[in-house]
């Protein structure tokens, strides 16, 4: 049993991996992890559980099948903004490594980070993907999504002792 | 034990795991540190949760100790991602700012590009990433250099270049 769910739910994947390719290089969908959200949360696992149930598996497998589909996904999905975006943190590690044996100045990595570029492209992946909207008066409101995120992001590190992140 | 009550129980013993080392090592350990700690214990004790449960069954299956793992190393992986976003995203830095969490705080550090370059140099040192020599910053470990090259692999396959000049 276990080994079917290990095999579909990785050849599935692999499936919406290569669906996800052609789709995003001609479509690239204007709400990215909403359109990731739909290719692999929703479309890929209901093609496995259809697919599983006609070759006559039981459900118990297909379940198995679907959540380990479901959990490929998320990492997936989790992974996405970190290449959607540019991360300072990698950009950094990547700039520090380019300068070799002899390394790179606080004030080589500070000219080539623009200040604006680190703010204005995130706030405007919030209001793309929904989390804020801009008002009539042109200030920002979080939306209810990004209301329970932060709640949820809030509860985690007070479980941990830890303060607020720095960012 | 199913392995489905033995994956539903991976979570909240993550968490309990994260919670007492984030306790324990801080700030010896970098938040990072603990986190990818508290990962690997919790897959250690999901692995022996499996092997002891299959002991008391009598039956081995290999299959089925490959999907428990497997599993629960994505669910660790997605625990991984969703806590370094309470770390380190600027994205929900601004979410909090804009919800007025810690509003004057979140917005010098957010603003200040000298802040969001010396808390990421600061968290690249403690994870042991790069180092300071003479004023000059080096690198100093191969796994976000790594990261970062198989994500750049992934952005020239989906085409992603264009969104990422534009942070």
């Amino acid at each position: 049993m276990f080994a079917h769910a290990l095999l579909w739910g990785l050849l599935l994947f692999g499936a919406a991996f290569l669906c996800h390719i052609p789709l995003w290089r001609i479509l690239k969908p204007k709400r990215q992890i909403l359109g990731l959200v739909m290719l692999f949360g929703m479309v890929a696992p209901a093609v496995l559980a259809a697919g599983l149930a006609q070759a006559g598996h039981s459900s118990v497998e297909i379940a198995y099948a679907v959540l380990l589909l479901l959990l490929l996904s998320s990492s997936y999905i989790l992974s996405y903004p970190a290449m959607q975006a540019k991360a300072p943190s990698l950009e950094m590690v990547k700039r520090i490594a380019q300068g070799g044996p002899a390394g790179i100045t606080y004030e080589d990595l500070r000219a080539h980070f623009a200040k604006q570029d680190l703010i204005s492209c995130r706030q405007q992946d919030l209001l793309t993907e929904g989390l804020v909207r801009q008002g009539p008066d042109g200030g920002f409101h979080i939306t209810l999504p990004a209301k329970a995120v932060l709640y949820v992001m809030r509860l985690l590190r007070r479980i941990l002792g830890l303060p607020e992140g720095e960012g | 034990m199913e392995a489905w009550q033995l994956l539903a129980g991976f979570p909240p013993a993550l968490l309990g795991v994260h919670a007492t080392f984030s306790r324990f090592f801080r700030p010896r350990l970098s938040n990072q540190m603990i986190t990818l700690a508290a990962i690997g214990a919790s897959l250690a004790l999901a692995l022996a949760g499996e092997l002891a449960s299959q002991r008391r069954s009598g039956a081995l299956d290999g299959a089925r100790a490959a999907y428990v793992l497997l599993s629960a190393g994505c669910a660790g992986y997605c625990y991984f991602h969703f806590f370094n976003m309470t770390e380190t995203s600027r994205r929900i830095k601004l979410l909090r700012m804009m919800s007025g969490i810690g509003r004057e705080e979140a917005a010098k550090t957010v603003y200040d590009l000298d802040d969001i370059l010396k808390v990421r140099l600061a968290r690249l040192t403690a994870m042991k990433q790069i180092r300071l020599e003479k004023g000059r910053y080096l690198l100093a470990g191969r796994t976000l250099y790594v990261g970062y090259a198989v994500l750049e692999r992934l952005k020239r396959i989906l085409a992603l270049e264009e969104t990422n000049l534009r942070s």
